[in-house]
């Protein structure tokens, strides 16, 4: 309950300003598109259309589960509040924020890859085989990736509200 | 695309001008999906027409456990000429997924494949090989998932609808 109302504040102090909300939503955007197109890439840039971009991206999903589809969106949304967080506090000047933010990211970007869908950037890198044997086939990067993020949310959520620097004490 | 073609079996002109190598998996759902929705759409307008030569190639992914067994099946029933029959008869019943060498050997008979001729080509060392190799030209082309598809050299991955295949045929064909 503590975390809950702390995020919430946080949140509420981040999007006071609709700058952020647009930063949230379109690197949300940009994630989404990113793993439902990455396999398709080489087509993508030898064949661009529009029409060929968005039917690769209607065709894609079509072929994702719901629980992949639905991580994805997840991890999307929340390394979009993550970023936005982040530069949030960058502006504020508050350090120390950029690893624990850039990790949930870095999770967003190889979110839930499905071997036998490939889909995700783990699959094009090589790895599905390695995530095929995986109990659930690869989802389980989703589930981690929403639970790092999920962290970070909190973390820097706590970082937003404080609004005193911590001094130091020194021994002697 | 002579590497890509190799020996497998094919559907459609010899020398068409747009070459479709599908590497595919017959436990996994969505090269299924593409049997039952898109294929029938792209042989009907495309293979049928003299402008598309189709080529099967096997892409067994390791944790379907029947995929390997499904495709050597196949591969023998294609030693007898039957080959996309049995490529058929093993989507028409919901793919590999649960089925056991029973079913093998009865969609064999219903074909009227010569039963102790297929029954030694599936212990044939060569089946597996010629599997691997599949396996190998797929990755090599940059294939990473099933279904995978190279048209005239272009990857496509997943199964996508009829008209990602018609919009990149047409512009092969133009």
């Amino acid at each position: 309950m503590k975390y809950l109302n702390t995020v919430k504040e946080a949140l509420r102090e981040v999007y006071s300003s609709k700058r952020y909300l647009v930063l949230t939503l379109l690197t949300a955007l940009i994630l989404f598109l990113f793993n439902t197109l990455v396999n398709n890439y080489r087509i993508l840039i030898s064949d661009f259309s529009v029409s060929l971009f968005f039917l690769l991206l209607s065709g894609t999903i079509s072929t994702m589960t719901t629980s992949a589809l639905l991580i994805l969106m997840i991890m999307s949304v929340l390394a979009g509040v993550v970023l936005a967080m982040t530069i949030f506090l960058v502006k504020r000047q508050v350090k120390g924020n950029l690893g624990i933010s850039s990790s949930g990211i870095i999770v967003s970007l190889i979110a839930p890859a499905c071997p036998s869908c490939a889909i995700g950037l783990l699959s094009v890198l090589g790895f599905g085989g390695f995530l095929a044997f995986l109990p659930f086939k690869g989802l389980e990067l989703g589930f981690i990736g929403i639970g790092l993020l999920g962290l970070s949310v909190i973390y820097l959520s706590n970082k937003i509200i404080k609004k005193t620097c911590s001094i130091a004490l020194k021994r002697g | 695309m002579k590497v890509l073609s190799d020996d497998d079996p094919f559907m459609g002109k010899k020398d068409a001008p747009v070459t479709i190598v599908e590497f595919s998996d017959y436990e996994c759902p969505f090269c299924e999906r593409f049997y039952q929705q898109t294929l029938p759409q792209i042989k009907s307008q495309y293979i049928d027409t003299g402008k598309v030569k189709f080529v099967y190639r096997d892409f067994p992914l390791g944790f379907h456990q029947q995929a390997e067994p499904a495709a050597i099946a196949a591969n023998c029933a294609g030693v007898q000429d039957k080959y996309f029959e049995y490529h058929d008869k093993i989507f028409n019943s919901g793919g590999a997924a649960g089925k056991s060498s029973a079913d093998y050997k009865k969609w064999a008979q219903e074909l009227g494949l010569n039963l102790a001729k297929w029954e030694a080509c599936l212990s044939d060392p060569a089946q597996k090989q010629e599997i691997q190799k599949d396996l190998a030209d797929g990755s090599a082309a940059g294939v990473q998932g099933t279904p995978g598809f190279i048209i005239n050299g272009k990857v496509i991955s997943g199964a996508q609808p009829f008209s990602v295949f018609q919009q990149v045929i047409d512009a092969e064909l133009n």
